[in-house]
């Protein structure tokens, strides 16, 4: 192509042969609820020949001067002299005397409020009324009576003229012919529908309908529950406000500044009174947000920076990596959160103290930082899993068999050494800082990412990689929430008053949570071992050892810690049991 | 290509089109919205051809020479974004200030409570929910008067989160007053904070020195330590004034991305007020050659994907790669305006105490007339010998403090520089293009 854009200007300036999408079906806003792309009322409005009606529904708000009884089928006019079904040279004798009908009626037609008053066919007529005192029915209940009228079968109507107390004059207007055929043999509309028929009744604007529909009826074509763009940001974009950030809000409510956002409720009828109404929706539409994520962008979208990470220069460097700092890592960091966790009052230690929600956030709090403990178990497992994939696919060095990486390090990435520390407001800072967006932890795959999506890398293993590189974001969060939540007792200083007064124990007097301790990790070793080895099953069963053991550990640490005594899980093993 | 090979191939020939050769082939770029276009050698020489008709040629190409929006005259922009001229006192006393000492050749003042006050009020009255303004803090020296600015961003903070305008805040210092607090203060707050430094310890100290003569380096490298270190949401970046004394680009560079500066970058002192070390013709050749020497290491940098924030050209790929077009130099009389200690209107930092860029007061209200009369004075269609010239929408007519005071002397080096931008662009994309993808 020449000349070829370049940059973005050039290209946005750059027509493009075809379509535009925007003409395409499938980008198309539907026009009703989707699915509906007409209103199939339209076509019973001709349901007789030369006539054309309008099906009318009973006002909700009647003006007290309007006439009364307003609904039903009402006569829009006499449309015959075009219409298909009735040619003037036709032999038929019924269309001959209906188009003499039709000609003498049109003015009359047009005089005063017409309304269908009865419809007969095969013996049966049905009146439009709903009780004998002559109120009529809605025209959505005419419409469906007209529907169920069939082909090819004599049918009589009377159209009746109602005065404006809504009362049948006497004399009404009886006509003969026969239902219209709407389709032709080959499925097109008859032709006596004119452009425009079909979704000429259909949301107008658009902006009504699409304010509407919403996910409580179908699949809806735009946003309902979402997360407000939070007012005010941490580095890397996490919202100062966390738990305020992650409340749903209505995107269609029509106040968007921060005291606009209060939570949506379960009920549609809840939030219909503080949602855009139909006038509004019509100035605003185009302010509404655009949600990336579930999230609404402000007006400029900025995506998060990718990390520039360089592929390591070969396997080996990426296996030595991920076996001397990730996998140790995982370790050390679940290590300290559990020890951190034991620091943490039970809820019926917090009973009696003068705060009364304390309980409460202790409860949250120690499943929060044990689900996060947890979360690191799970990543030192994929580091694993990634170096037996790595080792099963070739791409260990020669002669280097896959052997399980179960062990703590002196030495976090950029942090102090690592150390088992009570959660006191200095330490939970300090695990918020390592969990960090774009912080050491946050950042640790990222060259593994680079690398596995080169050629010659097992796909599952990068989209692995991937997996582990993207899930240390929730446990920022998650500490953040902590934080919040201990803010209100840390104002007196030390001794906070969730925490218990701990310290690491000697290795004597933690000797049953050490011996549970080191049995988990020999589990886990074995079980890895199985992993790589493809016996998923047997693997399966000593990692289920191990959870029950891990439940051992954790009665055992909290009971210890109500004493005052912290597992020193650094301590070093006395001597390497034999593997079973 | 060197510099007087750059400063020749960017010479204007036509104000509708620039051509230009790079390893890739040739290529044709459109100032009317920026546009930047590969195209064959046939094509290049039927633009080329000086009695040619660039118009029916480029439409013969399919190319609307006049595709962006017509680039009229801004009038009675919104307001978006103040600098609040803190304190109109500096305790350094660098040869080369606009600032003359940071009083602007009037005497000493700080600014009032109130009149920051007002100024913020004035900024946040106008910004509809979810837009964002951003308020500066400028001297002199602001941290001269630190308490006002603690002040004045709290309370913009607080304005922020009750009416939903998003604020950023910004402070250019000297770097010899900040402090360790300042650096929480400016991270909790997100501060972009631009350090003056003039490069190389020697150098620095040679053009940037108290006002009793003593060097000040080795205290603001002391003092800006620690707030390099904690920089996560606060972003600090160094600004080298290129002077005839430290035409050493590249040392600079080096050393303050060293320093651990979130990027740093040039600008080239055109118009003191005494006239004394400012750039003349015959040093926009080496300037020109240090920063393409820069710039050739940005490449080499980013190419191995490492970083090295050379922000003069980060800027410009930014921009050219979005296709930037403006006819106006900065935001300067326009959205952005200056606000000096005593309270009024100025067309930006610069031009506090110069009757060339006043624009009303604070307290009477900014004076729409003359500010509407300054961007059709200031707009670059209307300037000579910008008209002219095929660069005019990427560089605006050059800076407008500048040139009122001492006219366009840098215009070669500004195209040859953009056109190094250019090439630079072209390059990249081939050696690196996932760059564009989350850089830019």
């Amino acid at each position: 192509m020449n000349p070829r854009p370049r940059n973005l200007t050039a290209r946005a300036a750059s027509p493009i042969a075809g379509n535009p999408v925007n003409t395409l079906l499938e980008t198309s806003v539907a026009n009703c609820f989707p699915g509906l792309e007409f209103d199939v009322r339209s076509l019973d409005r001709r349901f007789f020949p030369g006539i054309l009606f309008d099906f009318i529904p009973a006002p909700w708000y009647p003006d007290p001067d309007t006439p009364n009884n307003q609904q039903g089928a009402r006569v829009a006019y006499a449309d015959y002299q075009l219409d298909p079904m009735l040619p003037e040279d036709s032999p038929e004798p019924w269309i001959q005397t209906l188009l003499g009908q039709l000609a003498g009626l049109q003015t009359q037609l047009q005089t005063g409020r017409w309304y269908l008053d009865w419809v007969e066919q095969c013996g049966k007529r049905i009146e439009m009324y709903q009780d004998t005192n002559g109120l009529p029915y809605d025209g959505t209940m005419v419409w469906r009576l007209v529907r169920g009228l069939e082909l090819d079968k004599p049918l009589t109507i009377s159209l009746v003229q109602r005065n404006h107390a809504g009362e049948r004059e006497k004399v009404p207007v009886i006509l003969t012919g026969y239902r219209r055929r709407y389709l032709s043999a080959n499925g097109v509309f008859d032709d006596a529908y004119q452009p425009g028929e079909f979704t000429g009744s259909m949301c107008v604007p658009w902006t009504h309908d699409f304010r509407d529909c919403a996910c409580h009826y179908w699949a809806a074509n735009h946003p309902d529950a979402v997360f407000a763009q939070p007012t005010a940001e941490e580095p890397g974009g996490e919202a100062r406000d966390p738990v305020q950030a992650n409340i749903p809000v209505d995107w269609l409510r029509a106040d968007c500044g921060p005291s606009g956002a209060g939570p949506m409720q379960p009920l549609i009828s809840e939030n219909r009174p503080y949602q855009l109404d139909h006038y509004q929706i019509n100035q605003v539409w185009e302010q509404l947000p655009f949600v990336v994520e579930g999230r609404e962008i402000g007006a400029t979208y900025s995506p998060p920076m990718e990390t520039i990470a360089a592929p390591y220069p070969s396997p080996e460097v990426m296996i030595r990596e991920l076996q001397n700092v990730m996998a140790p890592v995982e370790l050390t960091l679940a290590l300290q959160y559990l020890y951190a966790m034991f620091s943490l009052k039970s809820p019926e230690e917090a009973k009696g103290s003068p705060w009364e929600s304390m309980p409460g956030d202790l409860l949250a709090a120690r499943q929060i930082v044990m689900l996060v403990a947890a979360g690191e178990m799970t990543h030192m497992r994929w580091a694993n899993q990634l170096l037996w994939g790595l080792w099963r696919h070739g791409l260990y060095p020669k002669g280097e068999t896959y052997q399980p990486v179960i062990r703590t390090t002196s030495e976090l990435p950029k942090q102090r050494a690592s150390a088992l520390r009570p959660l006191d407001p200095e330490t939970l800072e300090s695990f918020v800082r390592i969990e960090r967006p774009g912080g050491a932890i946050d950042t640790l795959y990222a060259r593994c990412v680079a690398t596995l999506q080169l050629p010659g890398y097992p796909r599952h293993l990068y989209e692995l990689a991937v997996h582990i590189d993207s899930d240390g974001i929730e446990h920022y969060s998650r500490f953040r929430e902590v934080q919040r939540a201990f803010a209100a007792y840390s104002g007196s200083g030390a001794p906070f008053p969730y925490l218990r007064t701990i310290r690491e124990g000697t290795p004597g007097e933690a000797a049953e949570a050490l011996e549970t301790y080191w049995r988990i990790l020999d589990d886990l070793a074995v079980a890895y071992t199985e992993e790589a080895a493809g016996n998923s099953r047997q693997a399966g069963a000593t990692i289920a050892r191990a959870r029950t053991l891990m439940n051992k550990l954790f009665e055992l640490g909290d009971e210890l810690a109500k004493r005052g005594i912290g597992i020193p899980f650094f301590t070093p093993r006395p001597a390497t049991p034999a593997r079973p | 290509m060197n510099a007087a090979g750059l400063m020749h191939e960017s010479r204007p020939a036509s104000p509708s089109l620039h051509l230009f050769r790079s390893a890739e082939g040739d290529h044709l770029f459109l100032p009317d919205g920026s546009r930047l276009y590969d195209i064959d050698a046939a094509t290049r020489d039927v633009l080329a051809d000086p009695a040619g008709h660039v118009e029916q040629a480029l439409a013969r190409l399919g190319l609307n020479p006049h595709a962006a929006a017509p680039m009229d005259a801004v009038q009675d922009p919104p307001i978006r974004s103040l600098s609040l001229a803190v304190s109109q006192a500096c305790n350094l006393s660098c040869g080369y200030c606009y600032a003359q000492g940071g009083s602007f050749g009037a005497p000493a003042r700080q600014m009032s409570w109130p009149v920051a006050e007002q100024a913020i009020r004035t900024l946040f009255a106008e910004a509809p929910v979810g837009s964002r303004v951003v308020v500066a803090f400028l001297g002199g020296e602001p941290l001269i008067h630190r308490g006002l600015i603690r002040q004045a961003t709290t309370f913009a903070a607080e304005l922020s989160e009750h009416t939903g305008v998003r604020v950023g805040f910004s402070l250019t210092s000297n770097g010899t007053l900040v402090r360790e607090d300042d650096g929480e203060f400016f991270e909790r707050h997100g501060f972009a904070v631009t350090i003056s430094m003039d490069g190389t310890p020697e150098r620095h100290n040679q053009l940037r020195v108290f006002a009793d003569g003593r060097p000040t380096y080795r205290r603001i490298e002391e003092n800006i330590a620690p707030l390099l270190r904690m920089q996560k949401r606060m972003q600090i970046s160094a600004r080298v004034t290129v002077t005839p004394e430290n035409l050493n680009l590249r040392a600079s560079l080096d050393h303050l991305l060293g320093l651990g500066f979130h990027s740093a970058g040039f600008a080239p002192m055109l118009a003191s007020p005494s006239g004394r070390l400012q750039l003349e013709p015959r040093h926009f050749e080496t300037m020109l050659e240090q920063m393409t020497g820069c710039g050739g290491e940005f490449v080499r940098r980013t190419v191995a994907r490492e970083r090295y924030a050379f922000s003069n050209l980060t800027e410009a790929l930014r921009q050219l790669h979005r296709g930037a077009h403006r006819p106006y130099p900065c935001g300067a009389g326009a959205s952005y305006l200056g606000v000096s200690a005593s309270g009024d209107f100025t067309a930006c930092h610069r031009f506090v105490e110069d009757p060339l860029g006043a624009m009303g007061s604070l307290a009477s209200g900014l004076d729409r007339d003359r500010q509407n009369l300054w961007l059709r004075e200031r707009h670059v269609d209307t300037q000579e010998p910008c008209r002219a010239c095929w660069a005019r929408y990427l560089c605006g007519g050059g800076c407008h403090h500048e040139v009122l005071h001492r006219g366009r002397v840098a215009c070669d080096y500004i195209r040859g520089w953009l056109q190094y931008c250019l090439l630079t662009y072209v390059k990249l994309q081939r050696e690196a293009p996932w760059y564009f993808g989350s850089h830019v």
